[in-house]
């Protein structure tokens, strides 16, 4: 942390120093940073960021599995340790004792709240909840939930074991900002998202081989289809209309986990990071998918096992903050830290004026 | 009583010259110590009846005559040139030659070593036939022999059990050859004499003594073109009843690498190396107080790779560099020697220690910054050591060849270890504590057979697993039987039982990082092996040339070989351990391990200097990691002398055909995964000479003359000898062609 800030300062200080002829910048907003997210090697912290603050909130992953959307009906699942539901065809909630048979949904990449797993949630229904994994790969177990009333004023919520032991049945307050976030596993509300932020550095439930639909009665979930790893990803606050428009030089080639290849040769010299401009932005367009970001700037390569990834500084990301401030964002590492690990990214960013 | 003079003329046999300095001796024990040859080859004896004398001279074959009193004879010697007469060791309850040992011993003396220009071990072992050298970077040079893995070799020095090193293997690169008189090679178990671990065979480490009245001081340095600069400096002092000797060594290897990269196959180290000797006597007992220590540091670079640089603020390129220091210290004081004319004793006490510590640094390689890592997973210091107390009583008449030798013994062996990489569950040590006896039996002069036995007590599990006669006794047994014929044909045969205990590290051992889960298991049973050996040695003089053709044949199996395993379910890992780390094992007993293999070795030694000893091998290895399919290598080697008498030059070549070996194991779905590593050749030359009166002695010469550096690997296996590289196309063999020099002076 410390090294950030003084980094902060030392960027803040050199662009003061070389731009005291331009115009004068807009009152108390960051001009341009390079900041390292620490996410952890294992991925255990998301690192939300506000642009404009130059500000980082580092949060324990595994802290939640629900959250409520404060302003509407939607309710997001923890991705980032692989959070999943499964719908039972039962609707008693006694009658629910196992998920045998089931398929399990995350949430989709790209944030819409229309598309999450638990999209067109039903009161009394009773579904079935994996809270994923820890830090260390462990399985958390799975609980049977379900929504006994909604209203604006708050959200209850009953759960219990899947044979029915410690049932809890709980009245949740919504919080301050977007949504509430819920932990089932120590039956609490926890404040996860900072009240503004532009986007998260998180781990994302990606899933690896074939979907299982594609498989008819061959397909065995988790097993040879709907394998679910967790990868790096950036999130942007679709929420709060958070908007990005993505300049890639080499936006043809190919991208895949060959060394060799033609896209993982390339490097930031062909970056258009230094001539971009606002108009660029509007030229582009702006996506509101929440992974416009995403896994985009980031490639492993072969052998997976040496953990070497491929990092695209080529390509430049105009992200048009929640107050239209634009920024243009380009990674640098993904190793980083105290000790040069992976799950460190290191990222710069730069105010645009005109 | 006025008495004619008896007189007795020794001579070599080859050019009729007088041997100055050769000894009489009478075979019956008369009260006569003996006589010594005077310059002229000459000796009188003062002898009143017709006695029966032995002639000895270093390098010759000794001979039994009757001289009558009065008599004026002379007697021609023949030279040793195969090695008959040279003192072995190991194996031996009692000091005996090569030709009279029980088991077959190969031995490697200081002209061998001096030869093939070695500087460790690893080097003098590199072209012997049913051994192979493999090289690791993290582990060192490790030894397979009988095409079982380092870890069931019993490493010797001067008889003391030297303790294994990191990844339970030895890292024979760290036996220096400076101060080594020979190296001893016995293949098979040899667990009646020392205990666990000698399943594959023994390898023990003969370090020099030096001779009463003898002041000496001697320089060595070494250059190699591969970046090996060696120095050694050795001083010895005798008197009457004392005699100490002490050296000093520093060996710098600056590291290499075939690939280019920045992580080496070969790491760069130092290594400083300290050693004295005392020994005197007390009567005929003879007591030596012995130690060597070694201190290497060496560094394990890693490849770069492209991250942001945290203390400076930059987008750099950083390697995660380990530091390493070793220290390896073996002690020993051991008496030995006549307590009575028919009683010996060998009373062994050694300490070993073996102690690593790393730390683990990153390396900025753009701008040149270090530090050190925040991780204490990356920094570990772990010492293992092991105290050994050995005695033997023999009771026989060791001027005579033919008599019953009774030999009984104890040893207690104990073993602990401390540091960051074991459990904290291991309490206390593994101790082990051992009795036995041995009966060496002549039928006639010819036949010798010597059943031995070796009662074991262990503190840390069953012995009794051993089953002795299915009786569930904690009973190792061994059996030898060998025919001579004098020195034109003799026979061996050896049954062993071998077994191994667990060792403290794999049974505590307990490696756990972002990258690695390695451990141990208090459930491991001991390794129980049965081996036979059996060898003949045909010798014959055609004309000017010697030769010795010796085949030899073994067979091994070993129940309950310990191993360390792929944990294949990720899910039974404990909670605090990543489910996604990369190295998941831990050790395991698989249920057997089945070898046998067959060697071919000539000697022809011409009269002229000429020498030269071709050898094939053939080993064959399966189990039950193999479906009890065998798996087939071969091998074969020559070596060739040849030694200028009048320019005192010798020229020396080794080559050795390595054929492909193959590995095996079981892989997760049941089948077989098998890794094959390529066959190559290996050829080195020296050519070596002394001047200033044997004062200045030089050598120079070329390894690896066909360059080998990396061998290829195919198949799809998922372990073996190759296992513990990481690499997964090739395996580094050696560091390519190179050049040596070598210089000793000395001082007399």
């Amino acid at each position: 942390m410390k090294y950030q800030i003084a980094i902060i300062f030392l960027f803040v200080g050199l662009i003061f120093s070389c731009s005291e002829e331009e115009t004068e910048p807009e009152s108390g907003i960051e001009l341009g940073a390079t900041l390292t997210a620490e996410m952890g090697s294992d991925l255990s912290s998301q690192v939300y960021v506000d642009l404009s603050e130059g500000e980082m909130t580092t949060v324990a992953v595994n802290t939640w599995e629900l959250a409520f959307e404060n302003a509407g009906d939607a309710i997001r699942i923890n991705g980032a340790k692989k959070v999943a539901v499964s719908f039972p065809a039962e609707t008693d909630f006694a009658a629910v004792t196992t998920d045998e048979g089931l398929v399990y949904y995350y949430d989709t990449e790209d944030g819409k709240l229309t598309t999450t797993a638990l999209a067109g949630w039903t009161l009394n229904q009773p579904y079935i909840i994996d809270l994923g994994i820890d830090e260390n790969g462990n399985v958390l177990g799975k609980k049977k939930f379900m929504i006994t009333a909604s209203s604006s004023s708050g959200i209850s919520i009953q759960y219990a074991e899947l044979d029915g032991s410690d049932a809890v049945s709980t009245d949740i307050d919504p919080e301050d900002g977007n949504f509430t976030y819920f932990s089932l596993i120590n039956d609490e509300v926890v404040t996860i998202e900072p009240l503004s932020w532009d986007f998260v550095l998180t781990a994302a439930s990606v899933r690896t081989g074939a979907p299982c639909f594609t498989m008819g009665n061959a397909a065995v979930p988790g097993i040879n289809c709907d394998i679910y790893r967790l990868a790096a990803s950036v999130v942007t606050n679709n929420h709060s209309g958070v908007l990005v428009a993505k300049d890639d030089p080499f936006i043809d080639l190919e991208q895949n986990d060959d060394p060799e290849s033609e896209k993982n040769k390339q490097t930031i010299e062909s970056s258009n990071f230094d001539n971009l401009l606002i108009s660029d932005f509007n030229t582009i367009g702006g996506a509101e998918a929440a992974d416009a970001i995403g896994r985009s700037w980031l490639q492993i390569l072969q052998p997976h096992s040496n953990g070497i990834y491929k990092i695209y500084d080529f390509i430049t990301y105009i992200v048009q903050d929640q107050d239209k401030n634009y920024y243009k964002v380009r990674f640098l590492a993904y190793r980083g830290g105290d000790n040069a690990e992976n799950g460190f990214p290191t990222f710069e960013y730069e105010l645009l004026t005109e | 009583m006025a008495q004619d003079n008896t007189i007795v003329t020794i001579l070599s046999a080859r050019d009729k010259m007088p041997l100055i300095g050769a000894a009489i001796q009478p075979v019956e024990n008369s009260g006569i110590t003996g006589w010594i040859s005077d310059v002229n080859g000459k000796v009188i004896l003062t002898i009143t009846e017709p006695t029966n004398i032995r002639l000895s001279y270093i390098g010759y074959i000794s001979k039994e005559t009757i001289v009558a009193p009065g008599q004026s004879i002379s007697i021609e010697l023949e030279e040793d040139v195969l090695g008959l007469e040279e003192v072995v060791v190991t194996g031996a309850f009692v000091p005996t030659t090569s030709s009279q040992s029980l088991y077959k011993v190969r031995k490697l003396d200081a002209s061998f070593i001096e030869a093939r220009g070695s500087v460790n071990l690893g080097d003098v072992l590199q072209t012997q036939l049913n051994l192979k050298t493999i090289q690791d970077d993290v582990l060192g040079t490790r030894v397979v022999m009988q095409g079982i893995s380092g870890s069931n070799v019993k490493m010797l020095m001067d008889g003391v059990p030297m303790i294994n090193g990191a990844g339970g293997e030895f890292d024979i690169s760290q036996i220096n050859m400076n101060n080594v008189e020979r190296v001893e090679i016995v293949e098979g178990p040899l667990s009646v004499q020392y205990g666990t671990n000698a399943l594959a065979g023994t390898i023990n480490v003969i370090t020099k003594t030096y001779g009463v009245d003898e002041t000496f001081a001697s320089i060595n340095a070494y250059y190699e073109s591969v970046g090996q600069y060696n120095a050694d400096l050795v001083l010895a002092k005798g008197w009457k009843n004392l005699s100490v000797n002490a050296g000093i060594t520093r060996n710098r290897f600056n590291g290499y690498s075939s690939t280019d990269e920045r992580s080496e196959n070969w790491v760069p180290r130092t290594q400083y190396i300290a050693d004295a000797k005392i020994k005197t006597s007390l009567k005929s007992i003879n007591i030596t107080g012995a130690y060597n220590q070694m201190w290497q540091s060496s560094t394990n670079r890693g490849n770069a790779s492209s991250a942001f640089n945290s203390q400076t603020g930059k987008l750099s390129e950083i390697a995660k560099d380990d530091y390493n220091n070793t220290i390896r210290l073996n002690g020993s004081l051991i008496a030995d020697g006549k307590i009575s004319g028919n009683q010996y004793i060998n009373l062994v006490n050694g300490v070993s220690i073996f102690e690593q510590s790393s730390r683990g640094y990153l390396q900025d390689v753009i701008d040149d910054v270090k530090w050190l890592s925040t991780d204490p997973e990356e920094h570990d210091t772990t010492r293992y050591t092991s105290w050994t107390f050995r005695g033997t009583y023999v009771n026989g008449n060791a001027n005579k060849k033919v008599g019953v030798y009774f030999t009984a013994g104890y040893e207690a062996s104990i073993n602990y270890a401390s540091g960051g990489r074991i459990s904290e569950d291991a309490d206390g040590s593994v101790n082990e504590y051992g009795l036995f006896t041995a009966l060496e039996i002549p039928f006639g002069i010819k036949v010798k057979v010597q059943p031995a036995l070796r009662y074991i007590y262990s503190n840390s599990y069953d012995a009794r697993d051993i089953n002795f006669l299915n009786a569930g006794l904690p009973i190792l047994p061994s059996l030898n039987f060998m025919y001579t014929n004098g020195t034109k044909f003799d026979f061996r045969i050896s049954y062993g039982k071998g077994y191994r205990t667990p060792s403290v590290r794999e049974l505590y051992y307990e490696f756990i990082d972002a990258n690695h889960y390695i451990v141990g298991n208090t459930d491991l049973l001991p390794e129980v092996g049965n081996n036979l050996n059996a060898s003949a040695s045909w010798r014959t003089n055609y004309g000017e040339v010697s030769t010795a053709i010796t085949p030899s044949v073994f067979f091994s199996k070993i129940d309950n070989k310990i191993d360390l395993i792929q944990i294949i379910d990720r899910e039974t890992l404990p909670d605090e351990v990543p489910k996604n780390v990369p190295v998941a094992r831990a050790y395991e007993n698989i249920p057997n391990f089945k070898s046998y293999g067959l060697n071919l070795t000539a000697e022809f030694a011409w009269q002229n200097g000429v020498r030269l000893s071709p050898g094939f091998g053939m080993l064959a290895r399966s189990g039950s990691e193999a479906d009890d399919k065998f798996y087939y290598s071969y091998e074969a080697n020559l070596n060739a002398g040849y030694f200028l008498k009048k320019i005192d030059t010798r020229i020396n070549l080794f080559y050795k055909y390595n054929g492909q070996i193959t590995e095996f194991a079981r892989e997760e779905d049941g089948s077989i995964g098998v890794l094959t590593l390529d066959d190559y050749h290996t050829l080195d030359i020296s050519l070596s000479k002394s001047f200033l009166n044997g004062g200045l002695f030089t050598s120079i010469g070329a390894k690896n003359i066909f360059d080998v550096t990396d061998i290829s690997l195919v198949g799809e296996g998922g372990k073996g000898l190759v296992l513990q590289t990481g690499r997964e196309d090739f395996y580094p063999i050696s560091w390519g062609r190179t050049f040596f020099i070598k210089i000793n002076y000395t001082i007399q």
